[in-house]
């Protein structure tokens, strides 16, 4: 590795911080509730001190090993580690009951190595192109962008789409709080110091998805004991059993390193995408929901293809596309890198070492899953009573050490006891945070643009690849009408049929 | 409380927060000037997005045949938390000692929440070996290795 300006010591280190990351994204991935952004939040403070690869290696690792291992509990408990992991559920507990969980982990964790390495290896190909091409965009087209990622979270993360739209508005809101970057101007501040700068990234995601998810785990039993079966749980595949589920395997990671790219869909919705396309294409639709191991392999492809491909919009355009690379946004910023189209000319050894590390993540996660598996099941034995306040000091500590500051900590509890009453009232809280992500990059770029065209709207209609992106925002909207559409037909459908018999 | 009653409540709640939120976008000088580009042009036209998907929301609720009830089966014990989490920022912030707060902080809520599992010597003790090992695990890795100073 030494062009990436990396001795024996740094390398030892380097394999070290990402195992930290993989034991810490497995373990957090396998406890239901907590899941990939809160170990990403929890672990966010230790990285300010590291070099910046460390650090962003380190979030990587704790990102992909999460997405596995929210499949862990999903088909030793029934219950869905990550939001991603819910199509897992699908065929991994019934397998697991039918035959053994030992298997179904085998081919959850075969899987996600597989799309994981595929997302690696399309990201390593792709972003040198993409960030060339990103250099012919523009202001309008970067406004655009960022509204295509609104328009993904907002049609796909919620039951209600209304109160996703109104969480996106609110994201974006909040992004508008502090000094405005175009004139000096304070805006929203309400004579608060600590905001002049804004409202802390730290503060707002940890407060919304930590210090909720916590409340969130208080209001259920906290000393609910689970049952886990401590017998057949060796996660080992035969090559037949592998070639198998070759096809669902790329069919999850096609569909998951895509689904990744286009800001704000993230991998809960590529693993349901991978299923449904998984079982129009199999010879054994009718096994689906019976313990398929292509129902297992094709959504855990596809949740760890995501996390590659949500890396490449990232790292070349600097908008990221789930609410987990928002963070790892933020652990670039702390560190005084930005991404965008020209970070890998002004930093080569960053991003290559970010390619290479991203590859060794995945690894990672194959050797800590085929090892230590069986005890991250047991682990879905420690009660919530003990986890709870651990996270939430942990989560305290996270915000304060961001700018040693109690403000932010004030701000991450209101935030977060607001987010737990939204939650339950249908807001979307990935839209919140991707909207405040994404807010001051489209705000921006949307006035640099009327700048440009001396106030006419007509520049993001005019230019080619505006127009490209705004015909693809046009299509994510439709799909989503539709789609709404058709699943209100059915439900009226069902509804007569159920009162005529 | 249903569903519906808490969404009109956090409409009308929304819906204020976005009128103060669209009188100071107002105020903003840009916006003062007509400037279509200044520093309340972004703002405005978020206020007005709000009071529309609010006013659908609304409607959509008033129209829903949606009985649910917000379920809060914890209540006592999430407003022990909320409570004691606010005291102790509050005097970390003011007082200082944080690893000592820390370790009391730990205690009392392992204490709270392992209460209904029945209170005994040995689990005092456990909770107590827990509050301690984890504030001096944070001690370690915070003031030790990353110098933080709370």
């Amino acid at each position: 590795m030494e062009f990436l300006h990396l001795d024996i010591i740094d390398i030892a280190l380097l394999i070290f911080v990402i195992l930290c990351g993989t034991f810490v994204g497995m373990f957090a991935g396998s406890l239901p509730g907590i899941g990939a952004m809160v170990a990403i939040v929890i672990l966010l403070p230790l990285t300010y001190n590291m070099e910046p690869l460390f650090a962003i290696l380190l979030l990587l690792a704790t990102y992909q090993a999460a997405e596995y291992g929210g499949s862990i509990s999903s088909i030793t408990l029934g219950i869905p580690g990550t939001p991603a992991a819910t199509a897992t559920l699908m065929d991994g507990t019934p397998l697991a009951r039918s035959n053994s969980p030992g298997k179904a982990l085998a081919y959850s964790l075969t899987a996600s190595t597989m799309g994981g390495v595929f997302g690696a290896v399309i990201l390593t190909t792709l972003a040198a192109p993409m960030a060339s091409f990103a250099l012919q965009l523009s202001a309008p087209e970067f406004a655009l962008i960022g509204l295509l990622g609104l328009a993904g979270v907002g049609a796909l993360s919620s039951q209600d789409i209304t109160k996703s739209l109104i969480s996106v508005v609110l994201g974006l809101m909040a992004a508008t709080i502090g000094m405005d970057d175009f004139t000096g101007a304070l805006r929203f501040t309400e004579g608060f110091n600590g905001l002049i700068d804004g409202l802390n990234i730290i503060a707002v995601i940890t407060g919304v998805f930590a210090i909720s998810e916590i409340l969130t785990m208080i209001n259920k039993n906290l000393n609910k004991k689970r049952n886990v079966d401590r017998e057949g749980k060796k996660v080992r595949l035969s090559l037949p059993e592998m070639t198998k589920t070759a096809k669902p395997m790329g069919i999850g990671s096609i569909t998951g390193t895509i689904m990744g790219i286009i800001p704000g869909i993230g991998p809960g919705a590529s693993s349901w995408f991978a299923y449904a396309i998984a079982k129009k294409s199999s010879k054994h639709k009718e096994q689906f929901g019976k313990g398929s191991p292509e129902g297992i392999a094709a959504p855990e492809a596809a949740n760890n293809a995501s996390v590659g491909g949500a890396l490449l919009p990232l790292l070349t355009l600097g908008i990221p596309g789930s609410a987990a690379t928002a963070v790892i946004l933020g652990a670039f910023v702390i560190h005084g890198i930005q991404p965008g189209p020209e970070v890998i000319t002004n930093e080569p050894a960053l991003t290559y070492g970010i390619f290479v590390g991203f590859f060794l993540t995945t690894v990672a996660m194959f050797i800590t899953g085929k090892i230590l598996t069986p005890w991250f099941a047991r682990v879905l034995t420690i009660p919530a009573s003990i986890l709870v306040p651990v996270i939430l000091m942990l989560s305290i500590i996270g915000v304060y050490t961001a700018q040693s500051s109690y403000f932010d900590v004030w701000v991450a509890l209101i935030l977060g006891l607001c987010a737990f009453f939204l939650i339950k009232l249908r807001f979307s809280i990935p839209s919140f945070v991707l909207a405040f992500i994404l807010g001051p990059i489209i705000e921006s770029n949307v006035r640099r643009s009327l700048i440009m065209s001396d106030g006419s709207y007509l520049i993001f209609v005019t230019r080619p690849y505006s127009l490209v992106i705004l015909l693809m925002i046009t299509a994510l909207i439709l799909i989503t009408i539709i789609t709404k559409l058709n699943r209100n037909k059915q439900e009226t459908t069902s509804n007569s049929s159920g009162i005529s018999s | 409380m249903s569903q519906k009653k808490a969404t009109y409540v956090v409409l009308i709640v929304l819906i204020l927060i976005g009128a103060r939120y669209w009188m100071q976008a107002n105020d903003l000088s840009g916006a003062a000037n007509q400037d279509t580009i200044g520093p309340g042009y972004f703002p405005n036209v978020l206020s007005i997005a709000l009071f529309v998907l609010c006013g659908i929301s609304f409607l959509q609720t008033l129209y829903s045949k949606d009985e649910e009830k917000i379920e809060l089966p914890s209540k006592k014990l999430l407003a022990a938390t909320i409570m004691v989490t606010v005291l102790f920022v509050a005097s970390v912030s003011t007082f200082g000692f944080f690893y000592l707060q820390t370790f009391l902080f730990l205690l009392v809520l392992f204490t709270i929440y392992r209460f209904s599992t029945g209170m005994n010597v040995r689990i005092v003790a456990a909770n107590a070996a827990m509050a301690f090992g984890l504030s001096l695990f944070f001690y370690v890795v915070f003031d030790l290795v990353m110098t933080v100073r709370f």
